[in-house]
């Protein structure tokens, strides 16, 4: 037996390591593209997508129009298109992802 | 103190004598007694635990795994129908490695009926894990509870134990017992305080997950636990002579030294032999006795050791084995006294893939080979996927250390990213947010279905609060041990009990309605994708009139069970139903739902990409037609009361169906027909009533 082994009863004592291995935007066959300038930061898409893959972020007032009010994170993204079909603003466009 | 006791008295003294904390039994004879008495026991003080009140004996051993997951000592008794009926979760407590311990008062499996003493009900469970201690006597029975609780707690052992008499012939005859003494009691078996399954918001676990090539790891673990358990169980009964003057082991032989025949048995037909033995001994016949008292784990060296000069043995069985030629516990002993000229070597390969090469690997070691050996194939350990499930944490909590945990801060999921759901999966997105709302006073318990199968694989995990699944039909109650052992721990947390439909409308409803009856503050969450997902779309009592499944191709007949009628039939509850596309609303019944004092039934309409046959990219715009078209209507029920609270302009059903594939069958009078359903449920709710 070797120093390092299970916790008996198969229990997982650490937290949200999926993350760790499961890139799960290898997925996508589609990609959401934002158009910045369209996009009013409302945070409707990140409120919807399922994933948790869209941040708002802090924007100036005085920023440039356009300045990116949203970050897709593409490494977990799956390519639903939920975040296109619902952004008020047709923000969001889903692409055909590169082979 | 010496009392007079029946067999079931003795097993509710054990239960006192070992300060268990939660206890839940389902009425079965000959084991009524057992747990009523202990009722009239707390009832008068005489023991500070809680006496949970179940439906069933699935219900029993679903709080009892429950409680015990989150560190309280448990315990039930039962027999028969009753064990059988338990048996899903005896593999769930000794896989969790939850030391519960049963009572059992054998009697006959039927059919037919039978109200002896049959030892089948638990011999038929010899592989699920458990120690079973087999009793001769009402002393042995209370005796060997409060040992079972040491042996099982051990860090070694670690597992559940059934502590096994006689139905009827033990548990209604009176005998003369000696009731330890309390305090004597309390020094030799401490309080459970386990490391490795408990609940705690600040060092969140997930339990319960699949587990893919490390299975048979966990079997080997399982194994090696018993077989360890030989040890403990020794040490354990010499501590208690010392303490307690009675001696214990895992066989006991009488008389066999020079015995020429020995009779091996188990239970209290070795009171009759012992005497029996005596008489023939007087008469010149060399006989001896070897009681078994220690089923699982089986001590086949003892047995051998004391059978070994023996011309002849007579193995007396209560349980036999149809198509094996022997009885249960025969079976066993000419296992460990086989004689045969040829070594009986044993590969375990578990549920492993073997090919050619694996068998080219295992003749090899065999042919080099002259001894008996027993061994796992390639089960071991992978520091890679030790590291992962987070050994390092748990070797600092046992030697006593701080551990530093990553928590939940405000604004951040209770679930990573890296899920392996499908994409746009409204269930997922759904439970983020549900989540969201209690953060990192969430204790969640799930059963069955999509959400446990891509939430972790074992040793990942996207939780990042306390996750515990428990079976499909067991939650309810799991959830109900669970809440009752927070409470006593006094931990502030919010029970979170996510399920599917499949798990709440049927297969757990039974669990569930005793879970509301009985009133425990949980939060029950459904999320309703309205089939059997995970197992790749069948009906449930959830799927909508004429959508098709897997399991209705023609579409579904007959009508959707109303749920939200059937939980309001329990007394005080808050229920509301709710959509992902008003996540506002969402949050507001589930705020209320947390700040409740009481049961709450959320109900929250999921749909599924595949399940449902739409592009992934509209799944929050069906949720919002459902609503819109009032095919799920948005409502709160309180005292009684019916409240629509969210109601946007009516369309016509078919927007909703149109864009589903499960409906693309429908004509246009089935369409018709389910409208005038809708618009007469709606009339009804808004009525303020569901029929
Ligand atoms: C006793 C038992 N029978 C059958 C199964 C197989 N099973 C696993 S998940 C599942 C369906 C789950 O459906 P639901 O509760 O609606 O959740 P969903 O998968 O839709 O999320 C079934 C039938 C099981 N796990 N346990
Ligand atoms: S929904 Fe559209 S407008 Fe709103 S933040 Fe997202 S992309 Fe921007
Ligand atoms: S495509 Fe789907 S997964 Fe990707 S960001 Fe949009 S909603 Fe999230
Ligand atoms: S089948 Fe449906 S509920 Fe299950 S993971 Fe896929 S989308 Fe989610």
């Amino acid at each position: 037996m070797g120093s390092q082994e299970y916790i008996r009863g198969a229990g997982i004592h650490s937290a949200g390591t999926i993350a760790l291995v499961n890139k799960t935007g290898t997925w996508k066959l589609l990609e959401p593209v934002v158009d910045n300038i369209k996009c009013i930061g409302c945070k409707i898409c990140s409120e919807y997508c399922p994933d948790d893959c869209i941040e708002r972020l802090a924007v100036d007032k005085s920023a440039p129009p356009d300045a990116p009010r949203i970050v897709i994170d593409m490494e977990y993204c799956k390519g639903c298109g939920i975040c296109a079909h619902e952004c008020p603003k047709d923000a969001i466009i889903m692409v055909k992802v590169e082979a | 103190m010496q009392m007079f006791l029946s067999g079931n008295q003795c097993i509710s003294q054990g239960a006192r004598l070992s300060r268990v904390e939660v206890v839940a039994a389902y009425p079965i004879t000959p084991a009524t007694p057992a747990s009523e008495e202990l009722h009239e026991i707390v009832a008068r003080g005489e023991l500070d635990a809680d006496i949970i009140n179940v439906e069933s004996e699935i219900g029993a051993m679903g709080v009892c795994t429950g409680a015990t997951a989150a560190g309280c000592r448990s315990f039930s008794c039962t027999c028969s129908q009753g064990l059988a009926l338990m048996r899903e979760m005896l593999w769930a407590a000794s896989g969790m490695a939850l030391p519960v311990v049963l009572a059992i008062d054998s009697r006959e499996i039927g059919l037919p009926q039978g109200l002896l003493s049959d030892h089948s009900d638990a011999l038929s469970e010899r592989d699920a894990s458990f120690l079973q201690f087999m009793c001769e006597d009402g002393q042995e029975i209370i005796d060997s509870i409060i040992m079972a609780y040491k042996i099982g707690e051990n860090e070694k052992v670690l597992l559940p134990s059934f502590v096994v008499s006689e139905g009827h012939r033990m548990s209604h005859s009176f005998e003369l017992v000696e009731v330890p003494d309390r305090e004597e009691v309390d020094k030799f078996l401490p309080k459970y305080d386990p490391k490795h399954v408990f609940v705690d918001p600040a060092y969140p676990m997930t339990q319960g997950t699949g587990v893919m090539p490390q299975y048979p790891t966990f079997k080997m673990q399982q194994y090696r636990a018993m077989q360890e358990a030989k040890q403990v169980i020794r040490d354990v009964c010499r501590e208690f002579k010392e303490r307690f003057g009675r001696s214990y082991d895992l066989v006991q032989a009488y008389r066999t030294e020079d015995a020429e025949v020995i009779v091996v048995a188990m239970g209290s037909v070795a009171s009759v032999l012992r005497e029996k033995v005596d008489e023939y001994r007087e008469n010149g016949i060399k006989v001896g006795l070897l009681k078994i008292r220690v089923f699982r784990p089986f001590p086949e060296n003892e047995v051998r050791e004391a059978l070994s000069s023996a011309k002849k043995v007579l193995v007396i069985d209560r349980a036999c084995s149809p198509g094996s030629k022997y009885g249960v516990s025969c079976i066993e002993v000419r296992s460990a006294l086989q004689k045969a000229q040829a070594t009986i070597s044993n590969i375990i390969i578990s549920g492993k893939d073997i090919g050619t090469q694996d068998i080219d690997e295992i003749f090899d070691n065999w042919f080099n080979r002259e001894d008996d050996f027993v061994e796992w194939y390639k089960a071991g350990y992978d520091e890679r996927v030790s590291k992962l499930c987070g050994w390092d944490n748990y070797q600092k909590l046992l030697s006593g250390q701080p551990v530093e945990r990553e928590m939940v801060k405000e604004g951040e999921s209770c679930l990573s990213k890296g899920v392996m759901s499908c994409a746009g999966c409204i269930s997922l997105g759904v439970i983020r947010q549900v989540l969201n709302v209690f953060g990192d006073r969430a204790v969640v318990v799930n059963n069955s279905g999509c959400l446990s199968a891509v939430g972790a694989l074992y040793p990942l995990t996207a939780w990042r609060v306390s996750h515990f699944f428990f079976s499909y039909s067991h939650a309810g109650a799991a959830a109900s041990g669970m809440e009752v052992a927070l409470k006593r721990k006094g931990i502030d947390a919010d029970l979170v009990l996510v399920a599917g439909d499949g798990a709440l409308f049927d297969i757990g409803l039974q669990t569930f309605s005793a879970a509301l009856e009985r009133g425990h503050r949980i939060v029950y969450v459904c999320y309703d994708n309205q089939a059997y997902m995970n197992t790749g779309v069948q009906r449930s009592g959830s799927t909508p009139y004429l959508a098709r499944t897997k399991t209705t191709p023609d579409g579904r007949t007959g009508h959707t069970k109303n749920l939200e009628q059937i939980v309001a039939a329990h007394g005080d509850v808050y229920i509301a139903t709710a959509s992902p596309a008003y996540p506002d609303d969402m949050r507001k019944k589930l705020r209320k739902a947390k700040s409740l004092n009481k049961p709450s039934f959320i109900h929250i309409i999921c749909p599924c990409p595949p399940g449902w046959e739409y592009d992934p990219a509209v799944g929050i715009e069906i949720a919002r037609l459902a609503v819109e078209t009032r095919s799920f209507v948005l409502y709160e029920y309180e005292d009684g009361n019916i409240t629509i609270n969210k109601l946007p302009k009516k369309k016509p059903v078919e927007e909703y169906l149109m864009k589903q594939g499960r409906f693309s069958h429908l004509s246009e009078a089935q369409i018709a027909e389910i409208q005038e359903e809708l618009d007469e449920n709606f009339n009804r709710l808004t009525a303020g009533r569901w029929s």
